[in-house]
C-alpha cells in the first residue's frame, strides 16, 4: 500500500513549531502519527518523534504488549532530556512534575487485516470510496469534551485510555490516521452529512468553541446530505498533495468555523 | 520606592490605543463568548490583586501548618504564577501566551496600589511569561519524594518565589481596583483588534477597603468590570480568605443566598457572573449543585478553597476540563 502525509503547526505560516508527528513505513505496513500535548508537560514534540520512530513492527496486541513496548523506550529518551532540565527551575519542574504526554495511534497491515491502536483521542478511519461508507475507530465526539488520555513516560497507561481493532481490506478501502482537531473536523463532518445530527446537536449545546464548531457543521452541511465522499474525503485526500495546499486547506477550514486551533496531521493510506 | 501611577508601557501612543479601545467596545460580543484561543498572536491577561494590609498577620492553617494568611497567600499565589509559567515553557522556550499582574495594597504603602514585581522588573505592571520567569526574588530548594512509573525517587525541586509574605498599613483595596483599571484599558487597547480572550482579575483580601465607601468601591469594579474584548467582558473575582472562622459562601447563585452578611453582599456586588463555559469546572471543584449561575466570589474561604478559587480563575492546569478549550495549546 501507498501513503502520503502533511503535518502544519497551529500558528503557520507565523510560527513554524509543530508538536504532531508522523511515521510511514509503507514497505513494512506500519504507520502512525502522534500528537505532542502541549498542555500537558514538555519535549512533548520530541516525545512524540520518539514514539513514532520506535512503534514496533508488528501491531500491539493489548494494553500489556503497549506497556512492555513503553518500558522499553521511555529510558533513553529520559536519559537525553532530563540533563537539559537540570539549570532551569522551570524546566526541571514541569519534566519531573508533568513528564512528556503524547497520544498515539497506529496501523499495521499483516495478512490483509488492518490492526490499529488508539491511545488518548486521536482519530483512525476506513473509508470506502465505492460506497461512500465510513468506519471508524472511536465515533464518540464527546471524547473531545475531556482531555485525552496520553502516553507518558512519568506513568503507565491506562486502559481506558486505549482502543484498538482490525479492519478487513477490501479494494478501493482508504485509511487515515488524524490528530485530533482534524479527526474531530472529519467526524463531526461525517455525523452531519450522514444526517446523524443528534450527538452533534447535543455537542452544539456546549457553550464552548467546541460546542460553537458543532453548531457550525450542522449549518455549514445543511441540504448537502450523503456527500461525504466529494465534500470532505476528496479535498482532504487533495490537500495532502503538498505542504502548502494542506496550510491553504487546514486555514480554510478554520476560516469557515469548521475545524479548532491545533497542530494538524493527516496519513493516508491507500491501493 | 519608584512612583508607581500607572504609565503607558506599550509601544502605541496613548491616543491610539484608547482610540483602539474605543472602537473595540462598540464592537459586537461574539455569539459564544469566552471561546478565544489563548495563542502568541492573542495572549491573555492575569492580574493579581493582593491584599498586604497588617490584619494579614493573622493566623491560618495551610497543608497542616500554622502560619500568618500573608504567608499562605504568598505560597498560593508564587504556586499559581509558577504554572502560568509552566503552561508557556515549550522546549527551551517561554512564550508569551499571558501578561502578568502583582498588584499589592496595604503592605509597602497606607494609601496606594502598586506593583510587585522586583528587580530588573520593578516598576513594571505587566511582565511576559519570559519575563516573569526572569524576576524571581529567590529560588527556594526542597527535597520531595517523586514516583516515576510507580518507582520511588528522590529529588531536589527548585521553587520559584515571586511575592513574599507582608503585612502593614491598612486597605487601600479601591486604589488596587482603579489601578487594574488603568491597566486592563491600555491591555485591551493595544491588542491591535486581536479575538483575544478577557483579561482576568483576581483580588485576594481579608478585610474592608480603607480608601473608599462601598459605593465607590462598587463604582469601581463596576468600570473594570463593563471593559471587554470581543470575546466577553473582563473578570473580576473576588476572595475573602478568613481565619477559618464563620460560614463560608462559595460561587452563590444569587445575593438572597448570602443572608444579611454585608460584607459578603457587597463581595457579590463587585464580581463577575462566571461565563458558562466555567460552570462545570466550578461544580466539579467545589462540589457544588450544577446550576445556571454562579457568581464569582468567595467570602469566609480558607486556604484550601482559595488554591481551587485559583484554579478555577486561571484555568490553565491540565486537569480540569475547561483547559480543554481554554489552554494555550489543546
Amino acid at each position: 500500500m501507498n501513503s502520503r502525509w502533511q503535518s502544519v503547526g497551529k500558528e503557520a505560516p507565523v510560527y513554524a513549531d509543530n508538536e504532531d508527528a508522523a511515521r510511514a513505513d509503507d514497505r513494512a505496513g506500519v504507520w502512525a502519527v502522534a500528537d505532542g500535548a502541549g498542555g500537558t508537560g514538555i519535549f512533548v514534540g520530541e516525545w512524540a518523534q520518539h514514539l513514532v520512530r520506535r512503534v514496533p513492527a508488528h501491531p500491539f496486541a493489548n494494553l500489556s504488549a503497549l506497556s512492555t513496548w513503553l518500558d522499553g523506550h521511555w529510558k533513553p529518551f529520559f536519559d537525553t532530556y532530563q540533563p537539559r532540565t537540570e539549570a532551569d527551575p522551570f524546566i526541571g519542574y514541569k519534566f519531573m512534575y508533568e513528564g512528556s504526554g503524547a497520544t498515539l495511534a497506529t496501523l499495521h497491515i499483516r495478512d490483509n487485516h488492518l490492526h490499529w491502536l488508539i491511545y488518548g483521542d486521536a482519530v483512525v478511519v476506513c473509508f470506502q470510496s465505492a460506497t461512500g461508507e465510513l468506519q471508524t475507530a472511536n465515533t464518540d465526539l464527546r471524547q473531545f469534551e475531556s482531555p485525552p488520555y496520553l502516553l507518558n513516560w512519568l506513568d503507565f497507561p491506562k486502559a481506558e485510555g486505549m482502543q484498538s481493532g482490525t479492519w478487513s481490506h477490501q479494494p478501493g478501502q482508504q485509511y487515515a490516521l488524524l490528530t485530533d482537531t482534524l479527526g474531530q473536523y472529519v467526524l463531526m463532518a461525517h455525523a452531519a452529512l450522514s444526517g446523524d445530527t443528534a450527538s452533534l446537536s447535543a455537542l452544539a449545546l456546549q457553550p464552548t468553541a467546541l460546542g460553537q464548531r458543532a453548531q457550525t457543521h450542522i449549518q455549514h452541511w445543511s441540504g448537502q446530505t450523503g456527500q461525504f465522499g466529494e465534500r470532505v474525503w476528496e479535498p482532504l485526500r487533495t490537500a495532502l498533495a503538498s505542504a502548502d495546499a494542506f496550510l491553504a486547506y487546514t486555514q480554510r477550514l478554520r476560516r469557515l468555523g469548521l475545524l479548532g486551533v491545533d497542530d494538524y496531521t493527516c496519513l493516508l493510506i491507500e491501493d | 520606592m519608584p512612583d508607581q501611577s500607572p504609565v503607558p508601557s506599550s509601544a502605541l501612543p496613548i491616543a491610539d490605543w484608547q482610540q483602539a479601545l474605543d472602537d473595540l467596545l462598540q464592537t459586537p460580543l461574539k455569539a459564544r463568548p469566552y471561546s478565544a484561543q489563548i495563542m502568541r498572536q492573542s495572549p491573555t491577561a492575569f492580574l493579581f490583586l493582593i491584599d498586604q494590609s497588617g490584619s494579614m498577620d493573622e493566623r491560618t492553617t495551610y497543608r497542616g501548618r500554622v502560619l500568618s494568611k500573608a504567608a499562605a497567600v504568598a505560597q498560593i499565589v508564587n504556586q499559581t504564577l509558577l504554572e502560568l509559567v509552566l503552561r508557556c515553557q515549550k522546549g527551551d522556550e517561554i512564550r508569551h501566551y499571558y501578561d502578568i499582574a502583582l498588584i499589592g495594597y496595604g503592605g509597602l504603602n497606607d494609601e496606594q496600589a502598586v506593583s510587585l514585581w522586583s528587580g530588573a522588573m520593578a516598576g513594571k505592571f505587566f511582565l511576559t511569561p519570559a519575563e516573569l520567569a526572569g524576576a524571581t526574588i529567590r529560588v527556594d530548594e526542597v527535597t520531595v519524594e517523586r514516583s516515576i512509573r510507580g518507582r520511588a525517587m528522590t529529588v531536589t525541586e527548585k521553587r520559584p518565589v515571586w511575592l513574599n509574605a507582608v503585612h502593614n498599613y491598612r486597605t487601600p483595596m479601591k486604589s488596587a481596583i482603579c489601578l487594574a483599571e488603568s491597566l486592563v484599558r491600555e491591555w485591551l487597547g493595544t491588542q491591535q483588534g486581536n479575538d483575544v480572550y478577557p483579561p482576568t482579575v483576581i483580588n485576594i483580601t481579608d478585610g474592608v477597603a480603607t480608601d473608599a465607601t462601598a459605593d465607590e468601591l462598587l463604582a469601581c469594579c463596576e468600570r473594570l468590570k463593563a471593559l471587554r474584548s470581543m470575546d466577553g467582558n473582563v473578570l473580576l473575582m473576588n476572595i475573602h480568605v478568613s481565619d477559618e472562622r464563620g460560614k463560608s459562601i462559595l460561587f452563590p447563585a444569587r445575593a438572597d443566598d448570602l443572608g444579611s452578611d454585608q460584607y459578603a453582599r457587597l463581595l457579590y456586588d463587585m464580581s463577575s457572573e462566571m461565563p458558562a463555559p466555567y460552570h462545570a469546572d466550578i461544580a466539579s471543584l467545589f462540589g457544588l449543585d450544577q446550576r445556571t449561575s454562579y457568581v464569582g466570589m468567595c467570602s469566609n474561604a480558607d486556604m484550601d478553597a482559595l488554591v481551587k478559587f485559583m484554579n478555577i480563575g486561571t484555568p490553565t492546569q491540565h486537569n480540569t476540563s475547561f483547559t480543554t478549550n481554554l489552554s494555550p495549546e489543546p
